[in-house]
């Protein structure tokens, strides 16, 4: 299947919403969302982690796990490119450190560089190592835009723009959350459901909102 | 505690979706049909109890072998060594599933992958099997997996039967039942989710004023 | 910085041990997982040629290229399978193919078999990640509620090229109730790769024409 940039916005961000219908990212969409400020903290923090980290595992993917002709073995080392090794089984594995440690990075060097934006962000940065949000991105990316480990045609673009939209989608359906837990701090809520309980209500609710736009065809 | 109480807690008291709110992304993703629940249930049953095992192994294996010192910097990276130690196992899983059940690998999709970030596993891992034995790890292993495995079943056994009148894939609802497609859409899972969380704070409740 | 260096070698160390377990479980699963993926494909036409024998597909070479244009091997892409009556490959029965459509949220990969004469036999739907209980209903074969008109993978049986069209754009296939995408997408696909394949085909009444 072939995207056009713009329709990939729209599926990423409205239709395929991380949160609402992709079920990636739930943990600091109930977690964070209790605030308008720190939402939008976590949103953009999760935004910025998701985008470098689909850019380094598809450079990982494409130049070292999957037996390509770009695959480093075959343009530098010239192996013939049958016997390029196939090494795409460790994904999984290569994936979840290359994240790891690059959060870390990211949060020496915001540290560094910028201590506003540190603070802005900083607390968020180590609760986003085990947001399924990152790791799903970069598997989803590799589900959807390699075939039988080839990258088709505009993969990479396809990748970054799939992985910032996503982020844009993840912070609007937190903020959303925020502003409505927000009010809901002052709505006589019935006892049971106060709390988390309540809080799913209301995603399910965004979510057959956010339902309406299955109905646009996006070609 | 005794071993029984530390395999009934992951079911009941600290189940870890309904009461601790762990692991909630696969719970809501796969629970549209009994027959995913029980698949999840079971991937995550294994990666649990085996990196459970494991990293209670490999940190009794440190504190025997190892001096202070050294004691001290594996425990730096003791994190990242979980992790790979989780990842290998959600891998191993990915392989056979594919090799051996297409169609769950399939429907399952990339939350197969994504078992390595579910918290209840690192959870598990530094908050219990890292500081008790190989053997009571493993009962708390398999009691959290049951206890996962559980509450999916519990979600997907309303969103199925309500969402498709189907459960385990064979009709119960009559004919004239038309299925509730909300349910087996995304809408569907947080709000059964919702309500089963209310239900619980009720029962709660009923209890500490009896 | 010596610490740092020793931490990141004991990891580096944890990581290849674990490489090198997966990398031999991966062996051993690996035949098993390409078994599978062919056994789909193999079940699907089973179903969807009952009367043939044998089933031989019909290859082609085609050439990967780099981005330079330097073609850097070839592969063979099977174009159709042709299915036969008898086990000496004789007596044709019909031809076999797979189509593929983008559909909602998912490629749909359907199995196609037409006769002699160009008009389909059966389909059956390979393998689709369409939303659950809308266009994932897109595999169904028998009616749920036989009264009323429904789609059905049984509904193309008989149809002709002409005739793939679902009922939004003026066809006579019945689409998915709320899944006008996923039904479209099929159709289509199947409709562009049949006109794709139909000059290709052996098919009898040409040949009578021919004779």
């Amino acid at each position: 299947m072939e995207y056009g940039v713009f329709q990939l916005i729209i599926l990423s961000i409205f239709i395929n919403n991380f949160v609402l219908s992709r079920f990636l990212g739930l943990c600091p969409y109930m977690g964070v969302s209790k605030q308008m400020d720190s939402a939008l903290g976590m949103g953009m923090a999760v935004t910025f982690v998701m985008t470098i980290a689909s850019l380094v595992t598809w450079l990982l993917y494409t130049f070292f796990l999957a037996p390509t002709y770009q695959n480093v073995f075959y343009f530098i080392f010239d192996t013939p490119i049958q016997n390029v090794p196939d090494l795409t089984f460790l994904r999984t594995i290569v994936f979840i450190l290359v994240i790891a440690a690059l959060v870390q990075f990211i949060e020496m060097y915001i540290q560094k560089v910028s201590p506003t934006l540190y603070k802005a962000l900083g607390i968020y940065l180590p609760l986003i190592t085990t947001n399924c949000a990152i790791l799903g991105v970069a598997v989803l990316n590799i589900d959807m835009f390699f075939k039988d480990g080839l990258p088709l045609p505009n993969s990479f673009i396809n990748t970054l723009v799939q992985a910032f939209a996503s982020g844009i989608g993840f912070t609007l359906v937190l903020v959303l959350m925020a502003g409505i837990r927000e009010k809901l701090e002052l709505a006589n809520v019935p006892k049971p459901f106060r709390g988390l309980p309540i809080a799913f209500i209301v995603a399910g609710l965004m979510s057959i909102a956010f339902l309406g736009f299955a109905g646009f065809s996006v070609e | 505690m005794s071993v029984g109480a530390e395999f009934f807690k992951g079911i009941y008291k600290e189940n870890p979706v309904f009461r601790l709110a762990l692991g909630l992304c696969p719970t809501l993703a796969v629970s549209t049909s009994i027959t995913n629940a029980i698949g999840m249930g079971a991937a995550v049953i294994f990666v649990l109890v085996a990196s459970n095992t494991l990293v209670s192994f490999l940190m009794w294996l440190f504190a025997k072998t190892l001096s202070e010192e050294g004691l001290n910097s594996i425990n730096k990276i003791r994190i990242p060594i979980f992790i790979v130690v989780i990842a290998s196992f959600v891998t191993i899983v990915e392989m056979v599933m594919a090799a051996y059940f297409p169609a769950l690998s399939e429907s399952l999709g990339i939350f197969i992958p994504l078992i390595v970030v579910n918290c209840i596993i690192l959870g598990r891992a530094e908050g219990f099997a890292s500081k008790n034995g190989i053997f009571l790890s493993i009962v708390d292993g398999l009691g959290m997996g049951i206890g996962f495995t559980l509450a999916l079943v519990a979600i997907s056994f309303v969103r199925e039967l309500l969402g498709s009148g189907q459960l385990l894939g064979a009709m119960i609802m009559g004919e004239g039942f038309k299925p509730v497609l909300l349910m087996i859409l995304p809408p569907g899972a947080f709000l059964v989710i919702g309500l089963y969380l209310a239900g619980l704070n009720w029962i709660d409740a009923r209890k500490k004023q009896a | 910085m010596n610490n740092i260096f020793r931490l990141s070698f004991i990891l580096a160390i944890v990581t290849t041990i674990a490489a090198f377990v997966l990398a031999e479980i991966y062996q051993i699963t690996r035949p098993q997982i390409e078994i599978q993926k062919q056994a789909k494909t193999k079940d699907a036409l089973k179903y969807v040629l009952p009367d043939a024998q044998v089933i031989v597909p019909v290859t082609q070479k085609v050439p990967v290229k780099d981005k330079a244009g330097n073609v850097l091997y070839e592969k063979e892409v099977v174009r159709y399978y042709i299915g036969y009556r008898n086990s000496d490959t004789t007596g044709v029965v019909g031809y076999a193919f797979k189509a593929f459509g983008s559909g909602y949220s998912s490629i749909i990969e359907t199995m196609v078999s037409v006769d002699t004469s160009g008009t389909i036999k059966k389909i059956r739907i390979i393998s689709q990640k369409e939303t659950p209980g809308l266009g994932a209903r897109c595999v169904e074969d028998q009616p749920v509620n036989p009264k009323k008109k429904q789609w059905t993978t049984q509904q193309f049986v008989g149809k002709t090229v002409d005739q793939l069209k679902v009922d939004k754009d003026g066809g006579p296939i019945v689409s998915i109730t709320g899944a006008t995408i996923t039904s479209r997408a099929i159709t289509n696909s199947i409709r562009e790769k049949l006109s794709e394949l139909l000059p290709q085909l052996k098919l009898a009444s040409t040949e009578n024409i021919g004779g």
